[in-house]
């Protein structure tokens, strides 16, 4: 009778099945790409020089074709991931 | 079976091993081996139990163990893969980072380009054209992200 006291520290050993997950991480991206974009920049008020106003323009365009490349690197950088993410996952 | 983390795996697998014998042993005894001894006689009936009980026991751990072993050997396969694949995860980062400092750097080289032309050509472009300050206005509302700031009053419109 003793022995059958037993039986229920025999049977905790045999509990559920405990699996331990593997812990993936989704990688950091690198500092250039999540950079923000800058804002465009304004003209003073006063302005009356039109190469002043031809500067601003092409300066903004500088920072739009920043932000554009910053857009297409991060699409291209999500896609590598994202590939390489599911190869361990098939 | 939580507990099977807590003991080395070769002891775990004597255990089992053990439990599983000594079943399959005392069964076989019990059952199939005739006795003359009379006083295992007498106890045959609590052996035969006593017997089936251990064979029980020691099959289930026996399979308890081999899907734990399994799973380990999954989860081992997997952590090598993982961590092979975070050399390709370090290489597109690299090669990412690498083309959007050189594409960028074109950028700013234009740039500074296309202000030395604005500064050399500075005097004929500025000789027959002074810029209204509703240009200027109008330019500043069209820089500003609706998005991010309060849109800036344009004045009368002519």
């Amino acid at each position: 009778m003793k022995l059958l006291m037993l039986a229920p520290v025999l049977f905790l050993t045999a509990g559920c099945n405990h699996v331990v997950p593997v812990k993936q991480t989704w990688p950091e991206v690198p500092a250039e790409v999540a950079a923000p974009c800058a804002n465009l920049k304004k003209l003073p008020e006063d302005t009356e020089k039109l190469s002043e106003v031809i500067s601003n323009v092409a300066g903004n365009y500088s920072e739009y074709h920043k932000c554009q490349i910053k857009q297409q690197s991060w699409a291209e950088w999500y896609k590598l991931q994202k590939e390489i993410f599911e190869k361990i996952n098939k | 079976m939580f507990l099977l983390h807590l003991l080395p795996d070769s002891f775990l697998l004597f255990i089992v091993n053990t439990v599983l014998i000594l079943g399959i042993s005392l069964t076989i005894i019990a059952f199939f081996i005739p006795s003359f001894n009379p006083i295992i006689q007498k106890y045959k009936l609590l052996a035969q139990i006593v017997g089936v009980l251990i064979l029980s026991l020691g099959i289930y751990w026996k399979g308890g163990y081999s899907v734990e072993m399994d799973w380990r050997e999954k989860v081992r396969v997997m952590e090598e893969q993982i961590k092979n694949l975070k050399v390709e995860v370090d290489q597109a980062n690299g090669k990412v980072k690498t083309v959007v400092v050189t594409k960028i750097q074109k950028v700013v080289d234009k740039q500074v380009e296309i202000q030395k032309v604005i500064e050399e050509k500075e005097k004929i472009i500025d000789a027959e054209c002074k810029v209204p300050k509703e240009a200027i206005q109008i330019l500043n509302t069209a820089a500003e992200n609706p998005g991010n700031a309060p849109a800036q009053d344009l004045g009368d419109k002519k």
